[in-house]
């Protein structure tokens, strides 16, 4: 018996997504048998890449992947003929949509956003947080294909010591009916807000747009793999693009360093970063609610204390 | 042009709900208000049609007897007709049931060329419900849409994705999800509340639509997040000594 394990992968360019990446490491270590499937017009390295991370195989169709509908319909015929196991796929606006609608097309049970996947026995339960954060729920789909859209802000890294994986090529299933004008790229720190190792948070208190210059030069020094957020007033106020937004509404996000400042801590907000491993707060204010979610709490001027730090890291080297 | 637009009551306070023996909530004890994103969904409606020049905005809900206050609510920001899915059998019916039962209820209404629908609710946090309905109703979908504009036969719409934006062509008939940046809703006037209150709307049954409703995925335990250790100050003479301490300590737990 093979426990195949289906991940979707999300490329742009030739390029797979590091969620993507992150994802095929968590599935190979919950079975040997990992495809991946991804919808593409080119295949660029995502063979290398997929299978260094731990894909065997790499299902390619070559077809415009931007669109949930055709991307489900190719998942459903690629399901038909390998029989796996579950589908799984990151919980980003694609991921999410193409899972929904492969559950609405296969009548089957689809478990979203969840933060942890274990097979036990054959048997697959997921982990997510319901109610803004405020409980955990471990379900498990009754019968039929269970399908996972995974937060992958909280994996590990993706593992990078893999041979390529076989690439087989598969017949894309219709035209898309959707079609993407223009693709404007995230500005500024390069890594997506959902893969960042440390996330530098923005709230209310930062002013303006201008404000936020503190925090884009602290994630600078911090690395590449640290990138900048905000909570819901900031990008409602324009300071920020609304894709930065962490929080009920908007991404939630699992670094291994969060650091908020200048946010107060609205449960609305806690719920899209409650599960960051390490949570740092730097707030006026030192009854504001952050501080009950944080593991190291600064009071204080965040303009006096987060150049301070920008420095304390630059002189580490 | 003819929308529907798909819109639930929440929880004010997410904390008031409770959690049952058999891990399905009861959010009786909570306060329930119209979903925040969906009176997003319902002004972007309102907007697209008094663009047109024409149509009908229908408000569809699926939720307790008191979820009659959305629907009018509805209607007095705009909406020109409700339809209410009440039935007690599918209490706690999940992502797919309840998309089962709106696309149903979609297929009753003559000529729709546009769903909308928020993207996250406030209390779900699933993004599901407006891509299953398209898929159920064989229609192309567009959600976390930030900006919409019409075009003849289709809508250019703004979408959040992880790298950045796209900017997508979606032809009608479609389905979008919109995110809460997409417009600010506008406030009933004292006499569009009134009339509101006059309004009465189409109540439908699981039975009425032909839809069974089941269930797909058990919850096994409910648990709340282990409650965080109290965190440690830190304080220094200058805020460039309290940086340094912080670095240091988080370069002791590990974290640099």
């Amino acid at each position: 018996m093979t426990d195949t394990l289906f991940v979707l992968i999300e490329a742009r360019d030739g390029v797979p997504a590091e969620s993507a990446l992150a994802l095929l490491t968590e599935a190979r270590r919950l079975s040997p048998d990992v495809e991946a499937v991804l919808v593409a017009p080119e295949l660029g390295a995502v063979a290398d890449r997929a299978g260094a991370a731990g894909a065997g195989t790499v299902h390619h169709v070559p077809a415009d992947g931007h669109a949930a509908d055709l991307v489900a319909a190719a998942l459903a015929d690629l399901i038909a003929v390998r029989a796996p196991v579950a589908v799984l796929a990151a919980a980003s606006t694609l991921g999410g949509e193409t899972l929904a609608r492969l559950a609405a097309r296969l009548g089957t049970g689809l478990l979203a956003d969840v933060s942890s996947v274990r097979i036990d026995d054959g048997v697959i339960t997921a982990v997510k947080s319901e109610l803004g954060g405020t409980r955990l729920a471990r379900c498990r789909v009754d019968d039929g294909l269970p399908l996972l859209t995974v937060r992958t802000g909280g994996l590990p890294a993706a593992d990078s010591d893999g041979a390529p994986a076989t690439v087989v090529t598969a017949p894309a299933p219709a035209a898309a009916r959707t079609t993407v004008v223009e693709h404007l790229p995230a500005t500024g720190d390069g890594v997506a807000l959902e893969d960042a190792r440390i996330v530098v948070s923005g709230g209310r208190a930062m002013g303006g747009a201008d404000g936020f210059a503190v925090l884009h030069e602290l994630a600078a020094a911090l690395g590449p793999s640290a990138a900048v957020g905000s909570s819901r007033p900031a990008a409602d106020a324009g300071w920020v693009p609304v894709e930065l937004e962490i929080g009920i509404s908007g991404k939630k996000v699992s670094p291994d360093l969060y650091l908020a400042c200048g946010i107060s801590g609205a449960s609305q907000h806690l719920a899209g970063m409650s599960g960051s491993r390490t949570v740092v707060a730097i707030n006026k204010d030192p009854q504001a609610p952050i501080f009950s979610v944080a593991d190291f709490g600064v009071v204080g001027d965040l303009f006096e204390l987060v150049p301070a730090l920008t420095a304390a890291i630059r002189a580490r080297g | 042009m003819n929308i529907a637009v798909l819109v639930k009551q929440v929880p004010e306070d997410l904390g008031a709900v409770r959690v049952t023996g058999d891990h399905t909530l009861d959010r009786s004890t909570a306060n329930p208000v119209t979903d925040p994103v969906g009176r997003n969904a319902l002004e972007a409606a309102v907007q697209l049609v008094e663009a047109a020049g024409g149509g009908t905005v229908t408000a569809i809900t699926l939720g307790p007897a008191g979820a009659k206050a959305t629907l009018k609510e509805c209607v007095s920001v705009g909406a020109h007709a409700g339809v209410h899915l009440l039935d007690d059998g599918v209490a706690g019916v999940d992502a797919l049931g309840t998309a089962r039962l709106l696309a149903a209820a979609v297929r009753r209404l003559d000529g729709v060329d546009l769903v909308i629908a928020g993207t996250r609710s406030f209390d779900g946090g699933s993004t599901a419900v407006p891509a299953m309905v398209a898929e159920l109703l064989d229609l192309p979908s567009i959600t976390a849409v930030t900006a919409l504009d019409a075009e003849d036969g289709a809508l250019l719409c703004t979408r959040v994705i992880d790298d950045g934006h796209e900017r997508v062509r979606l032809p009608l008939p479609g389905v979008v999800g919109v995110d809460e940046y997409v417009n600010t809703p506008r406030y009933p006037s004292v006499k569009s509340k009134l009339a509101a209150n006059k309004a009465v709307f189409e109540v439908l049954t699981a039975d009425d639509l032909g839809v069974v409703p089941d269930r797909h995925a058990t919850v096994l335990e409910v648990t709340v997040p282990p409650a965080r250790e109290p965190g440690v100050r830190i304080t220094g003479d200058t805020a460039q000594d309290t940086a340094d301490k912080l670095v240091a300590a988080l370069v002791g737990a590990g974290v640099l």
